[in-house]
């Protein structure tokens, strides 16, 4: 045995990405084992049940998995793996959910498990009553079905299928451009599962991939995003890539509100209550849609969840770069939305030269004795905030500024009153969540026409906004450990520059405060794809 | 008419090392023995007798019974001549103990997984403030090292347990520390650390195993054993003997030589390929060697251990290092030659700041302890800090004093994440590794001690200066002792434990009464270390 799999008794498994047989057994793994990190060197995988069942779900069966751990593993596989993956494969299946003309059926063959389940008070609110040798499933109620007896250990076997949804032909015009590989394979992966997440790097084309699933199915298409610049973008993108015109695709948001075959609505229409109702809601069954996309999955609200409980029957797909939801919700993601379908490590893309090279800085700055002493006898609370906003971080965005004049610059900060100080000290155009839409469309206009050299932006440029000129970005103040957040902000960064430069990616953190040590947080997730950061003494800089 | 005087008078033929033997098998303290009549009727004592008659095999059960005394039942000191009446009333009142349940699953990594399970312990001990509790540790501390593991809280408990049973935890200031045997147990390779930790607990019955359950087969032979004394049952899963109930193949082979060398075989080859990242973590990509281990440990924290191993390096990490008298060129020795590249840089840069600020903040001892540091501002953070509150510091001429000592003072900083180290007063760094020597009893030497004084009919001397000696050492030791005290012209026995010792007057807490009392020390006739 000398193959590249390393399978450990917690079950998470190793794999050495140097060794010649590594890209056979990845392409393997990925069937059956979640990937958790991607390191230059070892990329670490866990096998879960989740990601157990939904292999069994598309056809591959104990002796499969366990053939391949064996066939790749490095050493003998633990025997307590080995009975793991057969008892937790076996338990798949067991409950199948059917449809006839009547509606959705609970069944079993094993009548023991369908009584232990069905006697559970949390599912028996949820079906009808008893019908031949199964249970009558509320209509409703197939969302949450699912999602209880995950929790039971018994994963249902969904049969009931899709709705296809009302037909809308659409087709991709690969004029100049054409749909990279890992973006068919992510449509195809999806395609084939039915519903679940697809995960790639920030800049790597996310939009192209929910185009082209739309144009597998020619369907009626709901999407999802995060906020109303996001939806302009989505929509240009859509009318550039696809023979879909002006009147197929329309905006359901807080300015307009307009329904077609294709629509994109926000987050924020979707939740926004009137007397205590979502008075939005009915935009979800507004249509027959035949795939809903959720865009930034990782960043869905919890009201969303649970609409989305109800949507069983409809095609969901997720987008995300980052898969961490620093609400722990990822298992949510995973029942509601469904498993992840496709993952690329970031410096894969990165080698296939679709997205840019990008080196990370972590600039420590002391602090001057006063901003010290004051952050010394402060509570912990305010201990951050003081750190986060040193006014000792401006000399060192100076010279940033100084050293980079022609790179297109963003300064990325949370709180409005440092992003106000560096702004009118930089003497830069400022946009925070306050700016009005049309505000927000020219100064990004102006940025990527390079009128604009700089912006300084607050957490709304985090993420959903396409600035593919930027090439350097200047962090100087986050979300305490986010790491989704310091993801998603390098992420502006990765759209490949013309000249294929390399993006820089600055951090400024005040030396020996609690801000460092949330900075070594939100390094963890990028750290764990690749990136290394440069610790650089602001004195020596 | 009772068997005490026959009981003694056998007692009496038994060379000195063999009394020890008896006296290490005891289940009861035998420190109010005074002489070896006393023993004899702590051996028929209900507890003692119960012990024995329990582990008798099921022949001797029937001879027990029968009023038989076969040779076996005499080497228990269950008969001479005849059955001792005492033991043949016990033995009418046991009943059975059921069989215990043995869920624990095992595999060939169990025994390699529980080796680095009781290295990483024993590190910990040295990086951490663990309390000693009755149960063992407190469930935060479990918690800590279990999850580097992956395990559960309960599973790290039976390794700890092992590593007791051992012989490798010691006790200090109510903290567990690393015994002086751990500190030898830690330069063994993989293979004699695993033979120690099986020596240690290798007390199953005598019994040929098949590969049916293992607690059915005790039951069979030995009817009313009681399994949950049994250390093979309990900690035959943790070292690779058994699975669940069943004996794995490497167990049935019968001796305990046998047994080793075929659990040792399987022992995955270790391997001392290092990948050192950007983001501060070593990873091991394969089962470590025990050297590479101890040296990591040394200089990085581990966060997941198992057949492939991940360690992180942090200004902690590395001052731990160079407190305990390493170098930074050590760690770039190790971590270079064994990656066989150079360092990452985010990793050259943790090495130098480490080293330029190591001793920057120090912790010094004395009646009261102070935490001293050049930088002032540096010393206002501390004094604000909320975890560091129950340390009740004061700010007084530049530096901060508390009264709490120099260790719990030492390990609450490092909890808050502040670099400090331990200073002694000529300001030279005090290492926190391995601090127990002085206070370990070779258990052998003491019981042969003890088997003397029975022989001799004496208790402990009775002059005023051995009484002293002896008590500093039990209060030294955290040991038990024994007092004969003469209080209105009768003598008194008493169980203490000492808690102080000043103005000729001993302060200690009364085991039966579970209250504290302070003794005058001319009032003890005889101290007995229990």
């Amino acid at each position: 045995m000398s193959g590249p799999l390393i399978v450990q008794s917690d079950r998470t498994v190793l794999l050495e990405t140097d060794h010649p047989a590594a890209e056979q057994a990845r392409h393997e793994l990925a069937i059956f084992a979640e990937l958790e990190r991607a390191p230059e060197h070892i990329h670490t995988y866990r096998i879960t049940r989740l990601g157990l069942w939904n292999a069994r779900a598309a056809g591959h069966d104990a002796d499969f998995i366990i053939g391949s751990l064996t066939q790749w593993s490095k050493y003998p596989l633990p025997e307590t793996v080995v009975s793991e993956i057969r008892s937790t494969i076996d338990r798949f299946g067991k409950l199948v959910i059917s449809r006839d003309e009547q509606g959705l059926l609970l069944q079993s063959q094993n009548q023991a498990i369908l009584t232990e389940v069905t006697t559970n008070p949390k599912i028996a609110e949820l079906l009808e009553g008893k019908s031949g040798d199964g249970f009558r499933v509320r209509d409703w109620a197939r969302g949450q079905l699912k999602q209880q007896l995950l929790k039971l250990g018994w994963p249902a076997e969904d049969n009931a299928g899709f709705t296809p949804g009302t037909p809308h032909a659409i087709e991709l015009k690969q004029n100049g451009w054409q749909i990279r590989d890992y973006q068919s394979k992510a449509v195809e992966k999806f395609a084939a599962g039915g519903s679940g997440v697809v995960v790639l790097p920030c800049g790597a084309g996310k939009t192209l991939v929910g185009a082209a699933a739309m144009a597998h199915f020619d369907t009626n298409t709901l999407i999802l995003v995060t906020n109303t610049v996001a939806a302009r973008q989505w929509r240009e993108e859509l009318l550039k890539r696809t023979d879909l015109d002006e009147q197929d695709v329309a905006e359901y948001s807080g300015s307009t509100k307009q329904l077609a075959p294709v629509t994109i609505a926000t987050y924020q229409i979707l939740t926004t209550k009137k007397k205590g109702e979502f008075s939005h809601l009915a935009l979800l069954n507004a249509r027959d849609w035949g795939l809903i996309i959720y865009d930034e999955v990782h960043l869905l609200p919890a009201p969303i969840f649970k609409m989305t409980a109800d949507l069983q029957a409809r095609r969901r797909m997720g987008l995300t770069a980052t898969l961490v939801r620093e609400d722990g919700r990822e298992s949510d993601v995973f029942s509601l939305i469904g498993p992840k379908r496709f993952d690329a490590p970031w410096k894969e893309i990165e080698a296939q030269g679709y997205i840019a090279p990008a080196k990370c800085f972590e600039i420590r700055v002391s602090l001057p004795d006063e901003e010290r002493m004051k952050y010394a006898i402060s509570d912990a609370d305010a201990r951050f905030r003081i750190a986060a906003t040193a006014q000792a971080k401006l000399p060192i965005l100076r010279e940033l500024l100084k050293r980079n004049p022609t790179e297109p610059t963003l300064i990325i900060g949370q709180y409005l009153d440092q992003i106000d100080f560096v702004s009118k000290e930089l003497g830069i155009p400022k946009l925070t969540g306050e700016t009005p839409v049309t505000e927000r469309e020219h100064l990004f206009a102006d940025f990527r026409s390079g009128k604009l050299s700089a912006l300084v932006v607050s957490k709304v440029a985090n993420f959903s906004v396409d600035l593919p000129e930027a090439s350097l970005a200047i962090q100087i103040s986050g979300s305490f450990g986010s790491r989704q957040e310091e993801a998603q902000r390098l992420g502006r960064l990765l759209r490949p520059k013309q000249d294929g430069r390399t993006a820089l990616f600055y951090t400024l953190v005040a030396r020996d405060t609690v801000e460092q040590d949330f900075a070594q947080n939100r390094q963890r997730f990028l750290a764990e794809q690749g990136y290394s950061y440069e610790i650089v003494n602001a004195e020596d800089f | 008419m009772t068997s005490i005087l026959p009981l003694a008078n056998r007692l009496k033929a038994l060379p000195e090392e063999g009394l020890a033997e008896l006296l290490s098998g005891l289940v009861s303290s035998s420190a109010s023995c005074s002489d070896l009549f006393d023993l004899a009727k702590l051996l028929l004592s209900k507890r003692e007798l119960e012990e024995r008659i329990r582990k008798l095999n099921k022949k001797e059960l029937e001879n027990l019974a029968a009023n038989k005394p076969s040779a076996a039942l005499k080497a228990s000191y269950l008969a001479d001549s005849k059955v001792f009446p005492e033991a043949i009333e016990i033995f009418s009142q046991l009943k059975p103990i059921p069989p215990i349940r043995l869920s624990q699953p095992a595999s060939t990594l169990s025994a390699y997984e529980t080796l680095l399970a009781i290295t990483e312990i024993l590190f910990s001990l040295e990086q951490h403030w663990f309390e000693k509790t009755r149960t063992g540790l407190k469930a935060a501390d479990v918690k800590l090292i279990a999850e580097k593991l992956k395990w559960s809280t309960a599973e790290l408990q039976i390794r700890f347990r092992l590593a007791q049973v051992a012989g490798l935890l010691g006790e200090q200031d109510g903290r567990w520390i690393a015994s002086e045997k751990a500190k030898h147990w830690l330069t063994l390779s993989r293979a004699d650390s695993y033979a120690e930790l099986v020596r240690a607990c290798w007390d199953l019955p005598k019994l040929t195993l098949t590969q049916t359950r293992i607690t059915d087969q005790i039951s069979q032979e030995y009817p009313l054993l009681d399994q949950s004394k049994v250390g093979l049952l309990l900690f035959g899963a943790s070292l690779g003997l058994l699975d669940r109930d069943l004996p794995r193949e490497a167990f049935l082979k019968g001796n305990q030589l046998a047994v080793i060398k075929a659990v040792v075989a399987e022992l995955p080859k270790a391997q001392e390929k290092l990948i050192v990242q950007g983001d501060l973590s070593i990873i091991c990509p394969g089962p470590i060697d025990a050297t590479l281990q101890r040296k990591l440990d040394s200089f990085a924290n581990s966060e997941d251990l198992g057949l492939a191993c991940r360690f992180r390096l942090s200004s902690l990490s590395v001052s731990h290092h160079l407190e305990s008298g390493g170098e930074i060129a050590d760690i770039r020795q190790v971590l270079e030659g064994a990656t066989g590249s150079p360092l990452p840089q985010p990793v050259n840069y943790l090495l130098e700041e480490t080293q330029r600020r190591f001793g920057s903040l120090r912790v010094e001892g004395g009646i009261q302890t102070s935490v001293r540091s050049g930088d002032e501002i540096l010393l206002t953070q501390i004094m604000n800090e909320r975890s560091l509150t129950h340390l009740n510091l004061k700010k007084e001429n530049g530096q901060l004093t508390t009264s709490a000592s120099q260790q719990l003072c030492y390990f609450s900083l490092r909890e808050s994440s502040y670099a400090a180290v331990m200073v002694d007063e000529e300001g030279k760094t005090i290492s926190p590794r391995f601090t127990q020597s002085a206070s370990e009893i070779p258990a052998d030497a003491e019981l042969l001690a003890r088997a003397q004084a029975l022989r001799s009919g004496e208790k402990a001397s009775a002059d005023q200066g051995d009484i002293a000696r002896q008590l500093e050492f039990a209060l030294k030791n955290k040991l038990q002792v024994n007092l004969s005290l003469e209080m209105d012209g009768a003598i008194t026995e008493l169980l203490l434990t000492p808690l102080g010792l000043a103005n000729n007057r001993l302060r200690g807490r009364d085991e039966a009464k579970q209250a504290e009392r302070t003794l005058p020390l001319n009032r003890i006739r005889s101290v007995v270390l229990s």
